[in-house]
């Protein structure tokens, strides 16, 4: 059994553009964001692949991001599970605030609830999938570096790019981490 | 015979809460959100309101109150009906807007008001298309766009804007978006805080 799980963190948005922390907030894709996703889209053109079924959170920066990568009109599902890690105090703020919000009302998400919440979504869209499958998953670079690392043993990765995209390969029991690539590098 | 559309702004989110500048930038509701929401959809189930349709802007403050308002019936996210772009001032506190310092209500970067009209009146073209006579839908929205519209659509200069899950009811007699008749506007969450 084996399912190939492509994980792509949205593009580059306003917020992280300005260095702002953006969790369970949301900014629009700046246009390097957009050309980042179109990167992308042509990555997988070039290398053939299809995917059989396309996921994101229910955060428009995925979204926007998938719909660019995928085209207009193929169909997709919003799961709220695979949203951002929420930065409580800090979301919208300067990123230098992380380490003060975390004492502050209201309060920041645990990194542990967010894998947690990370684990059930990648679980479920595992489950419905079939064998020999290819997913797409758009994401949020907190959560999906977080899966990562709570589920591929050895993994040689260290951190989302916006539009980064990291290939792993599930057998049903377990994800194995294959390659990261950065098709919008040298936007 | 008419089509109706009910109005309805989002429930209060983070940044409304700490007066920070939401446009196209997003935030969670609260728990207040949540909650006036909820009375919204009260007041629509004692009212004995059907909707066929339901329609949301793509941003999810809206989405998450349109999931409250009528739980489980498909809906259709549109673009065209995502607040106004504020530019720079996105996530900024509002003390900062030009309108709050005697400025101008307008600046480059910021999407023109006028704009907003015309994005809504294309989505309520695209709803109305898509409804027969004597049929309801459901938009959940955005303040500021929500109120231009109404505003120019009804001829109703003096409507004060949309509160968090305030709604309006329009009805058109034809399939103008630009000419709507407007008959009601209320606030069921008024008094929760």
């Amino acid at each position: 059994m084996a399912i190939e799980l492509y994980l792509v963190r949205h593009g580059e948005t306003l917020f992280n553009q300005q260095h702002r922390m953006q969790g369970s907030s949301d900014s629009p894709l700046t246009e390097r964001g957009k050309k980042q996703a179109l990167a992308v889209r042509d990555y997988f053109a070039q290398h053939s692949l299809e995917f059989d079924h396309a996921y994101c959170s229910t955060q428009e920066r995925t979204s926007d991001t998938l719909e660019i990568i995928l085209g207009q009109g193929v169909p997709y599902k919003r799961l709220k599970n695979l949203k951002e890690r929420n930065y409580g105090f800090a979301e919208g703020r300067g990123i230098w605030w992380y380490p003060i919000a975390k004492l502050l009302q209201p309060p920041m998400e645990s990194r542990q609830a967010a894998t947690a919440r990370i684990k059930r979504a990648m679980m479920r869209i595992q489950r419905d999938a079939q064998d020999g499958e290819r997913i797409l998953i758009v994401g949020h670079g907190d959560t999906l570096s977080s899966y990562i690392r709570a589920t591929c043993q050895d993994a040689r990765f260290f951190d989302f790019n916006n539009c980064g995209v990291a290939k792993l390969t599930s057998d049903g029991q377990k994800v194995t981490f294959d390659s990261y690539v950065w098709p919008g590098k040298k936007i | 015979m008419t089509k109706t559309i009910y109005l309805v702004r989002h429930g209060q989110t983070f940044f409304n809460f700490h007066h920070k500048v939401q446009g196209r930038c997003d935030s969670p509701l609260t728990d207040l959100g949540i909650r006036q929401v909820v009375k919204t959809r009260e007041y629509f189930k004692q009212a004995g309101l059907k909707f066929q349709y339901a329609y949301s802007s793509t941003q999810e403050r809206a989405v998450d109150t349109l999931e409250i308002l009528v739980p489980q019936m498909p809906y259709v996210r549109l673009k065209d009906l995502r607040e106004r772009d504020y530019g720079i001032y996105e996530g900024d506190d509002e003390y900062l807007l030009p309108w709050n310092n005697g400025g101008a209500n307008t600046i480059e970067t910021m999407e023109a008001p006028e704009d907003t009209v015309v994005r809504m009146s294309r989505a309520v073209s695209f709803i109305l298309d898509r409804m027969e006579d004597g049929e309801t839908a459901l938009v959940a929205g955005h303040g500021e766009i929500l109120a231009r519209y109404l505003r120019f659509a009804t001829g109703e200069t003096a409507f004060p804007g949309f509160r968090n899950a305030a709604y309006a009811r329009l009805e058109y007699a034809d399939d103008n978006p630009e000419k709507a008749s407007f008959i009601e506007t209320g606030w069921p969450a008024e008094g929760l805080a």
